[in-house]
């Protein structure tokens, strides 16, 4: 069952230099203006239940998109179908007044968005807990901290219950706690079966929230499939678009064409000009075995294939490790260790290997390598591959807090005399 | 093909009536936020609004009755140049209010209307029901003082209320014009305030009718707002029904501006979020 269904979708907008040529054109009727194809020709289909991630540089269409989803605006061709009713949560506190109280505003906020009065009434008390504002809600929104007042905005616009709900970068909202908050709520609706539109600029967010993901690039939908596939195809887009060079896509289909999947834990998409290619990554343990797993603290090895297939100048190596989240750990490269590795002629077959105390903490961890020409992959980039690795560190022996153990010495003595600073 | 056309515009009437019903609640909300914001803050607040009236009545009183001592009418009562006054100024300001913020309410309100799908007309129309209810609130406060001053109940006041709505109906038609040329031209609500400064003058508020001279008379017939004044006056000052022919030009005329900016606005809607 599609909940989404649009098909050659384009928006056009008219520009006018100065608002007196809108005048000028509308009496004399000679165009004035010039066009502005903000979408041009999308085609997709959303299933029932499914949870999408968009994403795209700014002035990509994104918010477009979504506001001809959301019924806003009108596409100039093309069709769009919804089965479903629409909630979107396009900007977060629409309507708020900042003389009335929090309850008015929710009040005002519900029925703007087209809630009866009982239903607002039902669901008051759900929307209070959510916000965590119970002390607040009858002071006026003036008294509130920004936080507050996006908290309360966000727990109004989520209160909803739609079928479908389109949501613009409305998650990076209050503290961490609140953030856990909209995301459970959000998963909570995902469990419903609630079909959930979701535009970000979060990758990390995307990769763990949503099933599929679209790229929109110049109006244009650029890619469609995995999350992290998706998001790999955009950081290198972005690279592309830094170092203006020819650059080779992998979508799934070309990489997984190109190389021996066995090869890869994951299914994994690279891109670059390929003039260096990463043939093979593995990790090894201290002795030199192929492992999947490391006991933190550990030494381990992640070893480096590669191909040069064009002369290249002084390449740079590197790898990233990732948390599951997506957030970097710990990154490093030949050139930031000042490793020079001399000219690689056409045809040479490299081996980088990268020896490291593992004092991680026990979770999974992505790798992601690359080889490029400059300080790091954003500018040349000869082959990026976003996971090329998946490992595991195991509990360590000695327990620490947090995420990596940094080398610590513990001293203790008596004090002759007793130190008062300022505590 | 008539038959059509009137069918047409029923359709469109009931179909508006029953959105505002949906709506109603939603409308309630925002004439209370509206007339609460009016005032808040202040410790009377709603109170001001029969404080206005009053104030600006004995003003009248004193300026006309005994600095400029005009005198026009049969009725020689102290006073009686100010109620002729404020029963002109009644529907006058009301529908000036009422067109002035209805030019601007798209713009005004450009992230609602963009990023909500709510009947954006309810913006006008709220704005309507405020002027309304503060309308209302001059309409009794100009009853008790005329029973103070004459002695006697004008009891074909009620007759007023209708017609009220009959305004604001013309208000919110115009509103709906403006608002719809404002988001393309950015210098319509300008030219509306020069233009409502004209019509004031051109409306016998602080003149009677019949002084004008007879070859600008014409502008007293195209004028719908002249002919509110004098329906207004001739039910609270002399206590009469009005006219049939001043009440059907004036019925026709508020009717047919709702049925038209709300056609010009329907139309135009689409294209004002590309615009905002």
């Amino acid at each position: 069952m599609r909940a989404i269904s649009v098909k050659n979708l384009s928006k056009t907008f008219k520009i006018y230099a100065r608002p007196s040529d809108r005048l000028k054109e509308f009496f004399f009727r000679k165009p004035l203006h010039s066009n502005f194809a903000a979408l041009q020709g999308i085609s997709f289909e959303v299933l029932r239940g499914k949870t999408v991630g968009l994403i795209g540089q700014n002035g990509s269409g994104k918010s477009t998109l979504l506001k001809i989803l959301g019924g806003l605006m009108q596409p100039t061709t093309g069709t769009v179908e919804i089965n479903g009713c629409v909630s979107s949560l396009i900007e977060l506190g629409t309507g708020f007044h900042p003389e009335f109280s929090g309850r008015a505003n929710v009040y005002m906020n519900a029925s703007l968005r087209g809630m009866p009065r009982e239903e607002v009434d039902r669901r008051f008390p759900e929307i209070l807990e959510f916000s965590g504002l119970e002390g607040f809600i009858d002071r006026p929104l003036k008294t509130y901290s920004t936080g507050m007042w996006v908290r309360l905005a966000f727990s109004a616009a989520i209160s909803v219950d739609p079928e479908i709900l389109l949501i613009d970068e409305a998650l990076a909202v209050g503290d961490a706690l609140f953030q856990h908050k909209c995301l459970q709520r959000l998963r909570q609706l995902q469990e419903q079966g609630r079909t959930i539109f979701f535009v970000s600029h979060d990758m990390a967010a995307v990769k763990t929230f949503c099933e599929e993901a679209m790229l929109l690039d110049q109006g244009q939908l650029a890619a469609c499939g995995k999350p992290d596939e998706v998001c790999a195809l955009y950081i290198s887009l972005l690279a592309q678009r830094a170092s203006q060079d020819r650059i080779v896509f992998r979508t799934v289909e070309g990489a997984r064409a190109r190389f021996d999947p066995s090869i890869y834990s994951q299914t994994m998409v690279g891109y670059g000009n390929f003039d260096v290619e990463i043939s093979h990554v593995e990790l090894l343990s201290a002795r030199g075995e192929t492992v999947q797993a490391v006991v933190s603290g550990d030494i381990g090895r992640i070893r480096i294939h590669l191909v040069a297939h064009r002369p290249v100048a002084d390449p740079v190596v590197g790898v990233l490790i990732r948390d599951r989240m997506g957030n970097d750990i710990y990154g490093t490269n030949t050139f930031y260790e000042n490793i020079k590795m001399g000219d690689w002629p056409a045809g040479r077959i490299m081996e980088v290997e990268y020896t490291l105390k593992f004092d991680l903490a026990q979770g999974d961890y992505f790798i992601s390598v690359a080889a490029h020409g400059g300080r790091d992959h954003l500018g040349l980039c000869y082959h990026w591959i976003d996971v090329a690795l998946v490992m595991k560190v195991l509990p360590p022996a000695s327990h620490f807090a947090g995420h990596v153990r940094l080398p610590t010495k513990i001293a203790f003595r008596e004090a002759p005399v007793a130190k008062i600073g300022r505590m | 093909m008539v038959m059509n056309l009137v069918l047409a515009e029923q359709d469109v009437f009931k179909a508006w009536i029953r959105q505002r019903f949906i709506q109603r609640y939603l409308i309630a909300q925002m004439v209370a936020r509206e007339l609460r914001a009016r005032y808040v803050g202040s410790s009377i607040g709603l109170f001001w609004s029969v404080i206005h009236p009053l104030l600006s009545m004995a003003v009248f009183t004193y300026v006309f009755s005994y600095v400029l001592r005009v005198r026009f009418s049969e009725d020689t009562g102290v006073g009686s140049f100010a109620l002729y006054l404020f029963c002109g100024m009644l529907p006058w300001n009301s529908f000036r209010e009422i067109v002035e913020r209805c030019a601007t309410s798209i713009t005004d309100n450009a992230s609602l209307v963009k990023n909500l799908s709510f009947h954006s007309k309810t913006l006008q129309l709220s704005i309507g029901i405020t002027s309304l209810v503060t309308q209302w609130i001059g309409l009794a406060v100009l009853l008790v003082v005329t029973i103070i001053l004459r002695g006697s109940l004008p009891y074909m006041a009620p007759i007023v209320l209708p017609l009220s709505i009959l305004l604001m109906l013309f208000g919110i038609g115009l509103g709906f014009l403006v608002c719809t040329l404002h988001v393309f031209f950015r210098d319509t609500a300008q030219f509306v305030n020069v233009g409502l400064m004209i019509w004031f003058y051109l409306t016998p508020v602080f003149y009677p009718a019949h002084v004008i001279p007879p070859k600008f008379q014409f502008l007293i017939y195209i004028n719908p707002l002249a002919y509110a004044a004098n329906i207004y006056r001739h039910i609270v000052l002399n206590n009469g029904f009005p006219d049939l022919f001043g009440l059907s030009v004036f019925t026709g005329l508020s009717a047919g501006t709702f049925l038209l900016g709300y056609w010009v606005y329907s139309k135009n809607f689409p294209a004002f979020i590309d615009e905002l």
